[in-house]
């Protein structure tokens, strides 16, 4: 089939063993977590008869693949730059579950350049390493070789460019050493920084200047067996069934739904939201450079348009990142940026983000986490030590604002070289655990800023609140990690622009959005008496947040998400295209464009029914592995400030009122919090849907027999852990 | 340019010295396994004229600061040229150093399609042509190629670019391959075709309008003629630097 290379890699760091294992096997899984989690499942549970009870992240048998897709480096739209990364994670509590994340760049791309789907670690080798991916040759290095350990992410980098290079220049063309032929383009190198080293389990991987796979702690996780790095260079070529259709492809979809660089204007940067697909820039994402959110040096962060240009994955219609004149904060967006927003100028701000990369931390949890320790140490709560403080910190807060104090609170946590550094160390849930501050856990505000967000398996909430964008919070809950999955969330964006800037209006009408969406939600609505039915599905407001409809809605999110965004790699910001204001009746190309995408690229046809169908074969997957990590539907609860508190900020989203003319509008949902009980009968409504024991959460037999994978109901029945029907 | 001085001598080594090894040859010059599947012959039917060195009359521009590194423009050149995904086949190359500062972080590089073609005066056997019933583009007759690499010593720019590789379509010999505006281009996905009057695949590709064709001959010294300003004001308003 077109799009794969053949191969996976599978390497042991204890034995120093690399064998290969066959892609074919392993094709209907997709890709990406698709195969990932198949993979996980088929070495750790069948192979090796582990109790996944007794292992955790930091557990050497705990494999960390890195997966590509068969869309890996085709240039099908924002679909070719991707890759996952998944295993046993750390950063959640109380129990770190199998859990994924993805980062962009080209690292993927390079790896099917080099001759591979992807690549399985396990082990844990006897002393810090790297692995150094050549196309046919893997060698496993010892960082001594080049002094790798200790380094930060970016000289861990330039270090292995040098020596694969031997040039740190780039201008011409280079052959390896091992290497089947030669290459202008610079190794692709995935690492850990310090944070890494010491196990933080608030530990990335980053790779090239900005791309991160930030989530699980993956960082840490390498650090546990001594894996600095994986740098890859390949100088091979990927079968494609239809080469001249995968061009034909990509422009018919640019040219019809795609962003128009040449005709942009101001008014067209704050519109498509409701696309999120195609937002290109949207002056926003593609200008942002580490903002200063205290709103005091605009919007681009005080970067002026001389001083930055573009830049993207691979295969891109339009990057959403920048590199600067100053070269700091180099592709860096997003969550990326969420690092010290209260430094007292941009430029120290810049300096930070770059500081926090070096490092390896994952930068959403200082969003949030360092105003909170700043208002812990407003209050006294921490205080130097001897000060009688009931939190003792060497930190110097009146520098806070400066460059010294953002370096100074880093370089405590990524060496742990104090109590308070060792304390957030173990991520910000441990750290407030541990200091007996489980209260502080809650909704921050101006009056009030010593809270932190943790509203779902210790991690932070991700502006997405429970308590009102329902498939993002219930989802997450349901799921191992924050989900960062932003289909829906467009919905909200669009009326927070269109409320906030004047003569916008919004992308879609309320009934639009969700007809629209309602409409590519089959197979979820298929079975609805009418279309007016299933639109229910789309309906926020209070009265039907827990109801069978809102089940629906995030069953389709977490079969959807897991085919084409963790298995095809298709970007979260691009995908799906639902609601496109370039097309006069505002339908989007998918999934009508997903499937002629996968063909051109494999010669095979497979279907959003199909496609879904995966995507709920790999959720039943992970979900098996939970339940053998020890997960049971009683653990699957939200921090108690969700249950009680009321969400502090205006939320529009639609909703439905059958007595008014205008039955669906866009109301503001913001203020209310969730009903414990009501939340529990939901769990029912959703573990029924999905064909769980509704009981234990746990999967049944009857189907996972319908899905083909009667082999995990054998596995669960064995431990115990068998759903009943 | 270590690399490429020694590149560059080992090669003209690997040209003479017959005896060489294939597997030494292959890592000498430059050379890779080409490993895509179902790629038919290169079509050789091109009425290509004599050699002569009349200009060019078409010419791909760039813009490197206006290209965000996607490499778009490489893939779809090994697509349509080769009928797989290959950086290291793509006739145009790009080049991204994300340490790097703005603007030099990215450096995009193409065939200028030269009034005085080097690698067309280098080829010891006819391979390389400028076609005169096709705009005279500098291009290669496969079949006339014997890959000896002397194209690649010829060109004086780095990277150089002309590529030599092992072709499945000619039983993994070795065969030059240069752009030839997508003239020849087995996979072209446009019913016109590439070449001087059709598309090019990079600059259709290239989704922020960062490659340009152009019928005017650049300057030819320096650099300044094929790498141009491509922004407009709507680049402006994107965010993003309009200067020279």
């Amino acid at each position: 089939m077109g799009g794969y290379v053949g191969k996976i890699a599978r390497i042991n760091l204890t034995t120093k063993a690399i064998t290969y294992i066959d892609t074919s096997g392993y094709e209907a899984w997709g890709g990406g977590h698709g195969i990932g989690s198949k993979l996980f499942y088929d070495i750790n549970v069948k192979e090796k008869g582990l109790n996944l009870e007794e292992i955790d992240g930091f557990h050497p048998e705990n494999i960390v693949s890195i997966m590509t897709s068969p869309l890996t480096a085709t240039g099908i739209p924002s679909a070719t730059g991707r890759i996952e990364v998944q295993g046993i994670g750390v950063h959640q509590a109380p129990i770190g579950w199998y859990t994924k994340s993805i980062v962009g760049g080209r690292i993927g791309p390079m790896l099917k350049f080099a001759g591979y789907d992807g690549i399985a670690i396990e082990g844990a080798a006897s002393e810090p390493v790297w692995i150094d991916i050549r196309d046919d040759m893997i060698i496993i290095r010892p960082c001594s070789e080049l002094g790798l350990w200790g380094l930060g992410t970016y000289d861990t980098q330039k270090k292995i460019w040098e020596y694969v290079v031997g040039d740190e220049s780039y201008d011409g063309w280079y052959s390896p050493d091992g290497a089947n032929g030669s290459t202008t383009q610079k190794p692709a190198v995935l690492t850990m920084g310090r944070a890494g080293e010491t196990k933080c389990r608030m530990a990335c991987l980053i790779h090239d200047s900005g791309y991160a796979a930030g989530a699980g702690g993956f960082g840490a996780v390498w650090g546990s067996k001594n894996l600095k790095a994986v740098s890859v260079v390949g100088t091979g070529s990927i079968p494609i069934a239809d080469p001249a259709g995968v061009v034909r492809e990509r422009l018919a979809n640019l040219s019809e739904y795609g962003p128009k660089v040449e005709n942009f204007n101001l008014m067209e940067r704050s519109k498509n939201m409701l696309r999120h697909n195609f937002m290109i820039g949207a002056g926003e994402a593609y200008g942002r450079t580490p903002t200063n959110w205290e709103g005091d040096s605009g919007p681009l962060g005080g970067v002026r348009n001389e001083d930055k240009g573009p830049a993207s994955c691979m295969g891109c219609y339009g990057g959403c990142r920048g590199r600067y004149k100053n070269g700091k904060g180099n592709e860096v967006r997003c969550a990326g940026c969420y690092f010290y927003g209260q430094a007292d100028t941009p430029e120290i701000q810049h300096d930070a983000t770059d500081l926090i990369n070096q490092y390896g931390f994952n930068t959403f949890d200082f969003y949030q986490g360092v105003p909170y320790l700043n208002a812990l140490a407003e209050k006294g709560i921490i205080g130097p030590p001897g000060s009688g403080a009931e939190i003792e910190s060497e930190l110097d807060f009146s520098k806070f604002g400066t460059l010294q104090f953002a370096a100074d609170l880093l370089k405590t946590i990524a060496e742990r070289d104090t109590p308070f550094g060792d304390a957030l160390a173990e991520g910000f849930y441990r750290a407030i655990e541990r200091w007996g501050r489980l209260e502080d856990i809650g909704d921050a505000s101006v009056e009030d800023m010593a809270h932190m967000p943790l509203p779902y398996w210790g991690l932070p909430e991700h502006h997405y609140d429970s308590r009102c964008q329902l498939e993002y919070g219930f989802g997450t809950i349901l799921g191992d990690r924050e989900i960062c999955e932003h289909l829906f969330t467009s919905v909200y964006w669009d009326c927070y622009w269109g409320d906030l800037i004047p003569f916008r209006g919004y992308d879609a009408t309320a009934e639009q959005a969700v007809t629209l969406i309602t409409e590519k939600m089959l197979p979820h609505a298929s079975d609805y008496d009418s279309p007016e039915d299933a639109m229910q599905m789309m309906n926020y407001d209070s009265a039907n947040m827990y109801s069978e409809h809102i089940a629906r809605l995030v069953s389709w999110h977490r079969h959807y998400t897991r085919f084409f965004k963790a298995s095809m790699l298709y970007c979260d910001w691009r995908y799906p295209d639902i609601i496109n204001t370039n097309k006069k009746d505002k339908r989007g190309s998918s999934f009508t464009a997903e499937e002629r995408f996968f063909k051109v690229v494999t010669g095979k046809d497979l279907s959003y029914l199909e496609s879904m169908n995966i995507g709920r074969k790999i959720w039943n997957m992970d979900n098996a592995i939970w339940t053998l990590q020890g997960r049971h539907r009683d653990m699957v609860h939200f921090a108690d400030y969700i249950y009680k508190d009321p969400f502090p900020e205006k939320w529009k989203m639609p909703t439905y009122d059958p007595s008014k003319l205008k039955p669906w509008v866009y109301r503001d949902i913001g203020g209310r919090y969730l009903d414990r009980d009501e939340f529990e009968k939901f769990k029912t409504r959703f573990y029924a849907q999905e064909g769980w024991d509704s009981d234990s959460g746990w999967p049944t037999r009857n189907t996972l027999a319908e899905l083909e994978m009667e082999d995990v109901a054998d596995s669960l029945a064995y431990w115990g852990k068998l759903g009943t029907e | 340019m270590k690399i490429k001085e020694n590149t560059n001598e080992k090669s003209m080594n690997a040209v003479e010295n017959r005896e060489l090894s294939r597997r030494g040859f292959l890592k000498i010059v430059g050379v890779f396994a080409l490993s895509a599947t179902g790629a038919g012959l290169i079509s050789c039917d091109t009425d290509v004229t004599e050699p002569s060195l009349n200009a060019s009359m078409g010419y791909i521009l760039v813009d490197s600061r206006k290209c965000q590194g996607c490499l778009t423009c490489m893939v779809s050149c090994s697509l349509v040229n080769e009928g797989c995904v290959s950086l290291s086949l793509s006739r145009i190359q790009v080049a991204i150093n994300s340490f790097a500062t703005y603007p030099d972080d990215v450096r995009s590089t193409q065939c200028r399609q030269c009034e005085d073609p080097k690698c067309v005066s280098a080829c010891p056997n006819g391979a390389l042509v400028v076609d005169s019933e096709h705009g005279n583009i500098r291009l290669v007759k496969p079949n006339l190629c014997i890959g000896c690499g002397r194209c690649i010593m010829a060109c004086p720019f780095e990277p150089k670019r002309p590529i030599v590789a092992p072709d499945e379509r000619y039983g993994g010999l070795l065969k030059s391959r240069k752009c030839d505006l997508c003239l020849n281009a087995p996979h072209h996905f446009a019913p016109e075709g590439g070449g001087i009057e059709g598309v090019r695949a990079c600059e259709a590709a290239c989704p922020l309008g960062a490659i340009k064709f152009t019928t005017a001959m650049p300057v030819q010294e320096g650099n300044e003629g094929y790498e141009v300003n491509l922004r407009g004001t709507s680049w402006s308003l994107l965010g993003f630097d309009t200067n020279l």
